[in-house]
């Protein structure tokens, strides 16, 4: 039978379905924003040396789309647009700050059935050689901008801290930790900290962390019970962000959430629509990712995960239908 | 309005059950006929489904909650979620189970072991170093090595009669399992205080 004549690969189910109208619509508005802030786009290419990925980004190796070249090394399709914008930074031979904003699919393979594409669409930022509070409140500023201008209703904004669980990793020394805090797991984290024999304000920490997730009066409350340095510094760096935001009232916080990639540093954002299962919008600092190029720049961005958008978008029409 | 889907049988009736103690209204719940999906008067909709699409459904956002065993959790592919609560009910646990012989047999050849969980299994040899061949079952694991299909089971023990009665026994046990609440991350921003407010009274707590 000629199946080629009627049906689509399934990598290929959900891109086929999406609204390129709405899509572009809200590509444009992303751009000029970018635009009038200064972002330079870059247009990136398809295919990456899939050691580019595999040496730095934590993704299961088998998640990339990989082929072998004519010269028989291992290339695959482009996985993430971060590492080669670090790439294209390093090779400008500069420690200057340079922003640059993108628009275009990532190739992940996904689990079959799961209704999960495997064209990601993404439109996003990264401002290079800038660190630091101005760093994060500029990107913080374009992440606030973009969300009022494309119109979400009641969305949330979620500030997390990548040192805040680089320094618990460091006091724990165990990786059980990740998991738990990743799951919010607080059976376990109770059982894990009674095995461990942690005392004092650590333990009173580790046992209030599963359940710390809230807004701003949270956080500071959670202050109260810590008296580690680097801790504070992180949470002080949150409630920075908050002073400044503008979109105060959807802010809130999650000490639990665990950087996915080695080279996060700080701040980490998430953006959420309430017609969405997963976050529409993500990113943070990553003063690392420089570091596998023998270079230290500090560095922030996000992304915009168009496609769960497009979906939040269209559900929220039916629901005000 | 939160929106729960529960894992149809035991789990359903003893978590209804912890519920209706703290003063839920479960009674719809407790009469329902074969309706698939109940509201209560505590703004609770809930689904009633077979374990693994508890987590599609958490998965896809149509539900905020689930309640499922954790081997589901450990068999699952899917792992976005957070696991909030351990309500220790449903307690049973991952065994390898054969007949005693196997414990002193040489095997010279890659083991087969037979089991319906195949991830779990994969992942239990895999931290013993051991390359054996897996076979998927779907039902009465033990038939494996009664009929000579595998040498050994991963399977879930409960009361271990089933084995007896078959001449098996448990040779390793590879984890604890009972029923765990999961919640969607999404919902968790949105719906915290429900969400709390379904914690606190599962854990006995006002």
């Amino acid at each position: 039978m000629e199946e080629f004549k009627y049906l689509i690969p399934e990598e290929s189910t959900d891109a086929a379905s999406l609204d390129a109208t709405k899509l572009r619509s809200i590509e444009s508005q992303l751009r000029s924003l970018f635009q009038s802030h200064g972002y330079e786009e870059l247009m990136l290419p398809t295919f990456e040396y899939a050691n580019l990925y595999q040496e730095i980004r934590n993704d299961n190796e088998e998640s990339m789309f990989e082929f072998v070249n004519g010269e028989g090394k291992l290339i695959t399709l482009r996985a993430d647009f971060t590492v080669p914008i670090a790439r294209l930074y390093n090779n400008a031979h500069t420690s200057a700050t340079r922003r640059y904003s993108y628009f275009g699919k990532v190739y992940r393979i996904q689990e079959r059935h799961k209704g999960r594409s495997s064209e990601l669409y993404q439109g996003g930022m990264e401002l290079l050689g800038k660190g630091g509070y101005e760093g994060d409140a500029e990107c913080l500023a374009l992440v606030e901008a973009s969300m009022k201008s494309i119109g979400i209703t009641n969305p949330k904004l979620e500030l997390g801290h990548a040192k805040f669980f680089h320094r618990l990793e460091t006091l724990v020394q165990d990786d059980r930790l990740r998991y738990i805090l990743d799951k919010k797991a607080n059976s376990r984290m109770k059982s894990f900290v009674e095995e461990k024999g942690f005392t004092g304000s650590l333990k009173e920490l580790l046992l209030k962390l599963p359940y710390s997730f809230g807004d701003i009066e949270d956080l500071k409350k959670m202050k109260d019970i810590i008296d580690d340095d680097i801790l504070l510094e992180a949470i002080d760096e949150m409630i920075a962000m908050y002073d400044i935001s503008t979109m105060k009232e959807d802010m809130v916080f999650d000490l639990c959430m665990v950087p996915t990639q080695n080279y996060y540093t700080g701040i980490m954002i998430k953006g959420y629509s309430y017609y969405s299962a997963y976050a529409i919008l993500s990113g943070g600092r990553y003063d690392k990712l420089l570091s596998y190029f023998d270079k230290e720049v500090p560095a922030i961005g996000f992304s915009y995960h168009l496609n769960t958008l497009l979906e939040a978008l269209s559900k929220e029409d039916e629901a005000n239908d | 309005m939160i929106k729960i889907a529960i894992t149809k049988g035991r789990i359903e009736k003893q978590v209804c059950q912890l519920l209706a103690k703290q003063g839920f209204d479960m009674d719809p719940i407790f009469h329902k006929d074969r309706e698939l999906l109940i509201e209560t008067k505590d703004g609770i909709q809930m689904i009633f489904a077979k374990s693994n699409d508890v987590l599609t459904f958490l998965e896809h956002g149509i539900v905020d909650v689930g309640f499922v065993g954790s081997d589901t959790l450990m068999e699952s592919d899917y792992d976005d979620y957070y696991e909030m609560l351990d309500l220790e009910i449903g307690k049973c646990f991952f065994a390898l189970c054969a007949y005693p012989e196997y414990k002193e047999k040489h095997f010279e050849r890659r083991k087969k072991i037979a089991s319906k969980y195949t991830k779990v299994a994969k992942e239990y040899f895999a931290r013993q170093r051991e390359d054996v061949e897996i076979i998927k079952l779907e039902g009465s694991v033990e038939l494996g090595p009664v009929v000579g299909l595998s040498d050994a089971i991963v399977d879930i023990v409960e009361t271990g009669s089933t084995l007896k009665a078959n001449g098996l026994e448990v040779i390793d046990k590879v984890a604890d399992v009972s029923t765990r609440m999961v919640v969607n991350k999404v919902s968790y921003k949105y719906k915290r205080d429900e969400i709390f407010k379904l914690i606190n009274a599962l854990k006995g707590e006002e």
